[in-house]
């Protein structure tokens, strides 16, 4: 165990020796920097410094994660097959050493690497917002402005799922008793047509109409800060409609309390913030409540689409948010790292370099099918031989399994979350770690070394 | 010639038995039969010498021992355990025909390295690294990148790792290729040592004058078979002819002798000065020149 463990070390440190001395390293840290400070430079959105800001925490953080993945991968797939290629392979594979070794000990240097420029990266994003609140050009309301906006970490809370079972189970009984459909419907089809119906129809508030959302709050849940609510409001016009209307919050639902009337055109996210007393009731619940008050026959407000509507309470510092955000990316690129390392015990570089990159932009883009249901797939192929269809169909479950495998960390979105100011959460880095960071490597590992203590060294 | 002596008094450090090696295309069809029914063993202590034209199968067959390859057909057993065991390759060293280190370590960590992968602890690794640096006389270029190395001085390097876990088992692929003559000579007087320590050493080369000079044993292959084995001597020897070789004749004494051998065996008898080969004479020169020794140029002069 003691010399298994020498010998981790000692390949974990080649490999950042390698990327050292090869000036790998320099050159990423190098296209690192012209990103974290070229793409503020480029992009300036509308001039203000919260803008700026979100800039820097949205497109300068995702870009240059974004780049940093693409060389782990790249390095990744580098590491087994150009040694291999380049013939230093034979001299380690004939020394007593593992293949998991070998394996794991790559995968450890590069780790540090990435662990290492991660860091780096963080650390120029958030000392540059910092650095942007000390500009002296900037007001005290500019300044507020980020604070409230940009450094902040809010839980994020979905509404209570409405239970539509009995409305859905009525329609669509209604329909089959009409008896007016076509051969060859299954139920199936016509419960779900019918569920979107009913879900469209709960998203809009007629003109005096009031729809209420009900907020269940987490245990020991308390504000440290001023709650809102956040939602995304059109009118049956589209982006061009006006609406007016009025919220009310917790135990001021009653259409006679007083409310906060609120005027909207377009699409734009919209704040609210919610008045103290409406949150932290004895009962755990927050309930919000929007009156139309437009005239009757006139424009009707829709809430739609799945971040329509939600409940941020201010929780915890900017700072271990980022933190814990870049974790989360870590253990991604963890995964990166073994897929490339993995792929680089099977292929030579350049084959390596291209399987790895296809099976990472299969898992982007399954990813993005399999949350819109409705645009990916083949229409069942009646136009395609069976052979075409069985492998459109073996294509389509390859990259549902990719996908589904994909998904729980993915949906964690931890750069999405740190520029929208929404807390990545303790359980979320569990996730990761166990997934992304454990799980997935230990399996691409466990093949990568198999192989590897299979492969013809010597034939390369 | 094939079938191993199953009386052999010490078990064989290396065992070939009917070990066939296909290369196959991306499609698995044979390409090449570099090694055909190949069958040798190697005892502890012998300087085993594999001899053959470029492509016979002498590197496929060092590879195959190795675990680099793995035989198509056949055995392979190394201290009496598969070929390529974690065990066995504790005990071997291996130096392959080209330089396969990473260029940008130095000397020193490129020992180093190869002595953590065997699990050697701090102090014995330093102490190995600067022992063969010293053997291989590379103190002077102990920090310098073994990219920069010249092909001669990589030789060293890469001899210096093939030793560094004291090995049981030596298997050098080409090990004077590139080296000057007096490299060559260190190469051959370390074999002997090595030999005369009980290790043993596999040595393949088509270099035959170094072949002859160390080796206990050899096979020599031909198109990936094996067309002879045995011992040098026993290879080598012309046992229909006899040389004597006396100090100090003078010419006539030399020629009453002749005739007394031409009227005892009938026929005539070959009379001449032996002459040292060209490697000793080359050696004797640098050392000379090394020692600052004055006088009139080599050219010409007579050695006892």
């Amino acid at each position: 165990m003691k010399r298994a463990c020498s010998q981790l070390f000692c390949v974990a440190a080649l490999t950042v020796r390698s990327a050292l001395r090869l000036r790998l390293f320099v050159c990423l840290l190098f296209l690192l920097l012209c990103i974290l400070f070229g793409v503020p430079a480029l992009v300036r959105g509308d001039g203000t410094a919260l803008s700026r800001a979100r800039i820097l925490l949205s497109y300068t953080l995702w870009l240059s994660s974004f780049a940093l993945g693409i060389g782990v991968l790249w390095t990744s797939c580098a590491a087994v097959a150009a040694e291999i290629e380049g013939r230093q392979m034979r001299l380690v594979a004939v020394k007593p050493v593992r293949g998991w070794t070998l394996w794991l000990g790559k995968w450890l240097g590069i780790m540090a690497l990435a662990a290492v420029l991660l860091a780096l990266i963080g650390v120029v994003v958030t000392a540059r917002i910092a650095l942007l609140l000390r500009d002296p050009a900037l007001d005290e309301a500019d300044r507020a402005s980020i604070r409230n906006e940009i450094l902040v970490v809010a839980r994020c809370l979905e509404p209570r799922a409405e239970d539509i079972t009995a409305e859905l189970d009525l329609q669509v009984r209604e329909i089959v008793d009409r008896g007016s459909l076509p051969d060859g419907i299954a139920e199936r089809d016509i419960r779900d047509a019918v569920r979107r119906q009913v879900l469209a129809r709960r998203a809009a508030v007629a003109p005096g109409e009031t729809r209420v959302w009900v907020f269940d709050l987490p245990r020991g849940a308390s504000a440290g800060g001023p709650a809102f609510l956040q939602y995304r409001m059109a009118s049956s016009r589209g982006g061009a409609g006006r609406v007016a209307g009025t919220w009310r919050f917790g135990k001021a639902l009653a259409a006679t309390s007083a409310g906060l009337p609120v005027e909207h055109t377009g699409m734009q996210l919209r704040r609210m913030h919610i008045p103290e007393g409406a949150i932290g009731a004895a009962d755990g619940v927050v309930s919000a409540a929007f009156s139309n008050e437009e005239a009757p026959r006139s424009l009707t407000a829709v809430f739609h689409g799945p971040d329509a509507i939600e409940l941020r309470l201010p929780c915890g510092a900017f700072g271990p948010n980022m933190a814990r955000a870049l974790l989360v990316v870590l253990f991604l690129l963890g995964s990166l790292a073994a897929l490339g390392l993995t792929m680089s015990t099977l292929f030579s570089f350049p084959v390596a370099t291209f399987a790895a990159f296809g099976v990472a932009a299969m898992i982007a883009l399954s990813r993005g099918a399999a949350a819109d249901p409705g645009s990916g797939g083949h229409a069942h192929g009646e136009e395609l031989s069976a052979a075409s269809n069985a492998l459109v169909h073996a294509g389509e479950t390859l990259a549902g399994a990719l996908g589904a495998a994909a998904r729980p960390v993915a949906r964690i979105d931890p750069l999405g979350r740190v520029a929208a100011g929404v807390r990545v959460n303790e359980s979320d880095v569990a996730i990761a770690l166990a997934l992304s960071g454990l799980a997935w490597p230990g399996l691409l590992g466990a093949a990568g070394a198999w192989r590897l203590a299979r492969r013809e060294i010597g034939a390369a | 010639m094939n079938d191993f002596d199953s009386q052999s008094p010490t078990p064989p450090v290396v065992e070939l038995r009917h070990v066939t090696k296909v290369f196959r295309d991306f499609w698995r069809r044979p390409k090449v039969v570099a090694v055909s029914d190949l069958s040798i063993e190697v005892r502890r202590g012998e300087v085993f010498g594999l001899l053959g034209p470029n492509g016979s199968g002498k590197s496929t067959t060092i590879k195959t021992i190795l675990g680099l390859l793995h035989a198509s057909a056949g055995e392979v057993r190394v201290f009496g355990r598969p070929a390529g065991h974690t065990g066995t390759l504790a005990r071997v060293g291996y130096l392959p025909e080209e330089s396969y280190l990473y260029r940008y370590l130095t000397a020193r960590e490129t020992l180093d390295f190869y002595a953590r992968l065997f699990g050697l602890d701090a102090a014995l690794r330093r102490r190995r690294t600067e022992e063969l640096l010293r053997l291989v006389g590379l103190q002077q270029a102990a920090n310098r990148p073994v990219g920069e190395f010249s092909k001669g001085m990589s030789r060293r390097i890469g001899l210096a790792q093939a030793l560094i876990n004291d090995p049981d088992l030596v298997i050098l692929d080409e090990p004077t290729a590139g080296l000057d003559p007096v490299g060559c000579r260190q190469v051959k007087d370390l074999i002997r040592d090595l030999a005369a320590q009980g290790k043993t050493v596999i040595l393949s080369s088509h270099l035959l004058a170094d072949v002859e000079h160390v080796c206990s044993r050899i096979a020599i292959l031909f198109n990936g078979t094996l067309r002879a084995e045995g011992g040098v001597r026993e290879l080598l020897v012309n046992r229909d002819l006899v040389r004597f070789t006396v100090p100090c004749a003078d010419p006539a004494l030399a020629g009453r002798m002749a005739a007394w051998l031409r009227e005892q065996c009938g026929s005539e008898p070959a009379v001449d000065n032996p002459s040292m080969n060209l490697e000793s004479f080359f050696l004797d020169v640098v050392q000379r020149a090394g020692e600052g020794t004055t006088g009139a140029p080599a050219r010409g002069a007579s050695r006892p």
